[in-house]
């Protein structure tokens, strides 16, 4: 109905992906992120629980129900809006604890159980029909950012987050997002020599777009052309630009992704995002397992010529940047079709 | 000490993956264990993961390379001969085949 959606106006077809995606999504977070976080916050006295039931009292819970009357796809428009700052506060907040506090990656794994089951946080599964589940993921997306809000708060008042810290970071973030990819991809199209400074360099060619380099490492950059299409997987845990390009579609992080990609590249492709790759062409996967992200640029959509940069990015989508998908062609943007892993929502909330 | 090594392998060497279990932060992952391919570019020198994961320092930095193989000599059974696995691996793990 709204034709005013910041998603280039398509409309969503499969209301379950979505939810199954939110779900999945505010799992990770929830399991692997945030609450084994403050497990080692606590094992290591850097906060009591006295401390976080402190912070709690200080702050009443905010209450989001507003009341309006919302079609089914606004209000999973708005649980993906919602969970995007969730995730984004996520990224912010512990970037941002420093000082002497000296969390490790691998405190976060035993925490959570990446070696060990009895340390694994059960899963919750959301039950119920479509209404009933979009109305708890909702309520929990809420929960699950009041938590990180008297995380946050705690740590401020213990002096491991300052807040001048956070407001710069926050700042900072507020440039960052996958639709960055869109601009990188539009500006490699259209310009050759771009294209080859940032295939060879990476980060460094991206200052030319205003983009701040961020922090994660190396740019790998793979470009697809008519002979040799590249995609990207992290079997060992999840790298990828996020800095840069925002948050991964969910189906990234799961294991049947990882697992099948590396082995059978050419059949998960077709089907779960419908792509079907002629048997001519070279398939390259990537498995990038350390210090370089990868980022992908799509084949150039033909019926293209001519079209301005700005143009050019609204049809770089977040699966292609991986690879699992072609950028859009003009004529099916507002069109585009939902496979059954296909994630062609863009998330270009700054166009 | 933190000093770097310098880069043993380059383009175009056949490289073997290391056989190896040891538990850790490893960032190599099992399926090219025992793998041969060959060193498609070098990324220069990083910290190294395996200890920088438990707080250490993970000097001395190691050599980083692009290892392309082919994945018909990866899985037994694939289908397309054209098609490649790429991975970052640590030279620590690389020996010439």
């Amino acid at each position: 109905m709204s034709d005013h959606a910041p998603h280039g106006g398509s409309h969503m077809h499969d209301f379950e992906a979505h939810v199954r995606a939110v779900e999945e999504d505010l799992e990770y977070y929830r399991a692997k992120r945030i609450e084994p976080r403050v497990f080692t916050f606590l094992r290591r006295g850097i906060l009591s629980f006295g401390d976080l039931f402190d912070a709690a009292a200080g702050k009443p819970g905010t209450q989001n129900g507003d009341g309006e009357a919302k079609d089914m796809e606004q209000r999973i428009r708005a649980l993906e809006d919602s969970l995007d700052d969730y995730v984004r506060e996520i990224g912010l907040v512990t970037s941002s604890v420093g000082g002497n506090v000296d969390v490790v990656t691998e405190d976060t794994r035993v925490e959570r159980g990446d070696y060990n089951e009895f340390f694994r946080l059960t899963r919750r599964e959301y039950r119920g029909s479509l209404e009933e589940r979009v109305a708890q993921l909702t309520a929990d997306v809420e929960r699950n950012r009041r938590v990180l809000d008297v995380l946050a708060r705690a740590l401020i008042k213990n002096g491991v987050l300052g807040e001048a810290t956070l407001q710069k970071n926050r700042e900072a973030l507020k440039t960052a997002g996958p639709w960055h990819g869109g601009r990188i991809v539009a500006r490699a199209w259209t310009d050759s020599d771009f294209k080859r400074r940032l295939v060879s360099e990476g980060r460094p060619a991206l200052r030319e777009l205003g983009i701040p380099p961020g922090r994660l490492g190396k740019l790998g950059v793979l470009e697809n052309t008519e002979s040799v299409h590249n995609v990207i997987v992290c079997t060992l845990c999840s790298c990828y630009p996020y800095d840069l390009l925002g948050d991964t579609p969910w189906w990234y992080k799961q294991d049947i992704y990882k697992k099948r990609i590396i082995a059978d590249p050419r059949a998960i492709l077709e089907e779960m995002f419908e792509l079907k790759l002629p048997a001519s062409m070279e398939v390259r996967v990537h498995d990038s397992t350390s210090d370089v992200r990868y980022m992908v640029i799509p084949r150039r959509p033909s019926g293209t010529d001519g079209m301005q940069e700005a143009e050019l990015a609204k049809l770089v989508t977040i699966d292609s940047l991986i690879g699992a998908g072609e950028a859009t062609a003009p004529a099916e943007v507002g069109h585009q079709k939902e496979t059954p892993w296909g994630h062609p929502k863009p998330r270009p909330r700054d166009y | 000490m933190g000093r770097a090594v310098s880069a043993r392998f380059k383009p175009g060497d056949r490289v073997l993956v290391k056989m190896e279990d040891r538990p850790g932060h490893i960032r190599t992952p099992w399926y090219v264990r025992g793998k041969r391919g060959w060193i498609e570019r070098v990324y220069g020198e990083f910290r190294n993961p395996e200890t920088l994961a438990y707080g250490g320092d993970g000097l001395p930095k190691r050599p980083l390379y692009l290892v392309g193989f082919e994945q018909s000599q990866v899985w037994n059974k694939y289908e397309a001969a054209k098609d490649k696995l790429f991975i970052d691996i640590y030279e620590h793990w690389l020996e010439p085949a």
